[in-house]
């Protein structure tokens, strides 16, 4: 094996190492985001959430109780508005992850992964 | 019902606190949008800042700066810059207990001035249902690296909880917690000894600790609960803030696990980072307000 090789071997595990880590900046990123705060709680915008929170929108319940990050009842006074938000955050958040992960994908070099947008 | 945020810069004869301080209220002034920010600091720190910043950017960047006497204290730091240099310096931690009187404000934010903040993320604490909020969790920016001692204040002890950033609205809830907090810090001795703290001197983060512990009824209750974002992420000392490209926008240099001493790029965009190498954000605190001011 010549020492170009190893050189090469080496350069594109320094690449990797750097876009892995890059990937769970934007992980831990969109983590982050994806929470949202009403009348004193908070909450984690997750599928589970919407999904949830549409069954009751759809059968037109107007005001209902959750339970928040932190387990306190809060009650959420107009559902309709609330799964509005919590819909565009998680559109927000993930549109982003995907649009910088895929910028991401296509640069090859690792000095490119950490340049600025 | 008045909110705000407040922040402690003591220097010491390396660390200039005191810029490190401008340029996050700065960069928490562009993001959170809140120009309710509290200085408290020092005479020496003042007197330095009024030195090394013009006078228009200090009266801009801060709503009030309380100057406090400061008093001789022996407690020092291992202050390192990478892998390369490290410097026993003092650290002037002690009035953090004494926030709740301090501060100004209904509902107060503390942040400490290396917590660069790059989001409003922050904002949800406001108006909380809880009277207190403290995280004890934080991600290492680099993936694989991690320090059990940000778990648990000792192997066998109690979890560890970040005095990095916390909350608290004037409650007879929360002055209470600042008044166990001093006592804490007055036997402190006492305290390390029966928790197990094996350090030498007085850290925040682990008078927080105890503190919450006692809160929770000596228990892993969770009755005091985390800020809105559950977790911080940090870089170690022996990590590089090495430029700031644009707003929110933060290079670094990450000591690889495997290899000390070697390092690997990473960037962050809109992620508030604690960055505990103070050395590398003082470098680049000028940029830092250059940046936000253009």
């Amino acid at each position: 094996m010549t020492d170009d090789r190893l050189h090469k071997a080496l350069e594109f595990a320094n690449y990797r190492q750097t876009f892995f880590n890059q990937k769970q900046i934007l992980k831990n990123k969109s983590q982050a985001l994806l929470s949202y705060s009403t009348q004193g709680g908070t909450f984690k915008v997750t599928q589970e959430l919407i999904a949830f929170v549409g069954i009751f929108v759809q059968q037109e319940y107007e005001e209902m109780v959750l339970l928040d990050i932190n387990e306190n009842p809060i009650k959420i006074e107009n559902l309709k508005s609330f799964l509005n938000e919590i819909t565009s955050r998680y559109f927000e958040v993930t549109n982003d992850y995907h649009k910088q992960y895929s910028e991401m994908q296509n640069k090859r070099r690792t000095a490119k992964l950490v340049e600025p947008a | 019902m008045s909110q705000g945020i407040v922040f402690f810069a003591h220097n010491n004869t390396e660390i200039d606190y005191g810029s490190v301080a401008i340029a996050n209220a700065t960069m928490i002034k562009h993001h959170m949008g809140i120009n309710a920010i509290t200085l408290i600091t020092d005479e020496g720190t003042m007197r330095h800042m009024n030195d090394t910043w013009d006078k228009d950017i200090i009266e801009n960047t801060f709503e009030n700066i309380k100057v406090i006497k400061r008093r001789r204290i022996d407690n020092n730091k291992r202050y390192r810059d990478t892998r390369h240099t490290v410097n026993l310096l003092p650290f002037y931690n002690i009035n953090r207990s004494t926030v709740y009187n301090e501060s100004p404000y209904d509902e107060t934010l503390v942040i400490d001035v290396d917590y660069l903040i790059c989001n409003d993320t922050l904002n949800a604490v406001w108006n909380h249902k809880e009277n207190l909020l403290i995280n004890n969790k934080s991600f290492d920016l680099l993936t694989g690296r991690h320090d059990n001692s940000f778990d648990r204040v000792d192997d066998f002890g109690i979890d560890f909880y970040w005095a990095t950033a916390f909350y608290f609205r004037k409650s007879p809830e929360a002055e209470m917690f600042f008044n166990l907090l001093e006592s804490i810090k007055a036997n402190y001795p006492y305290f390390k000894t029966l928790y197990g703290i094996t350090s030498y001197n007085f850290r925040n983060d682990h008078a927080f600790s105890i503190a919450v512990h006692m809160f929770n009824g000596f228990a892993k209750s969770g009755l005091v609960k985390h800020l809105p974002v559950d977790f911080l992420q940090h870089t170690l000392d022996y990590d590089e803030l090495y430029d700031i490209t644009s707003k929110g926008s933060l290079s670094f240099l990450l000591e690889k696990t495997s290899e000390p001493g070697k390092f690997i790029p990473a960037r962050t965009d809109g992620i508030n980072v604690h960055v505990m190498n103070k050395y590398s954000i003082v470098r680049q605190s000028k940029k830092i307000v250059e940046v936000y001011n253009a």
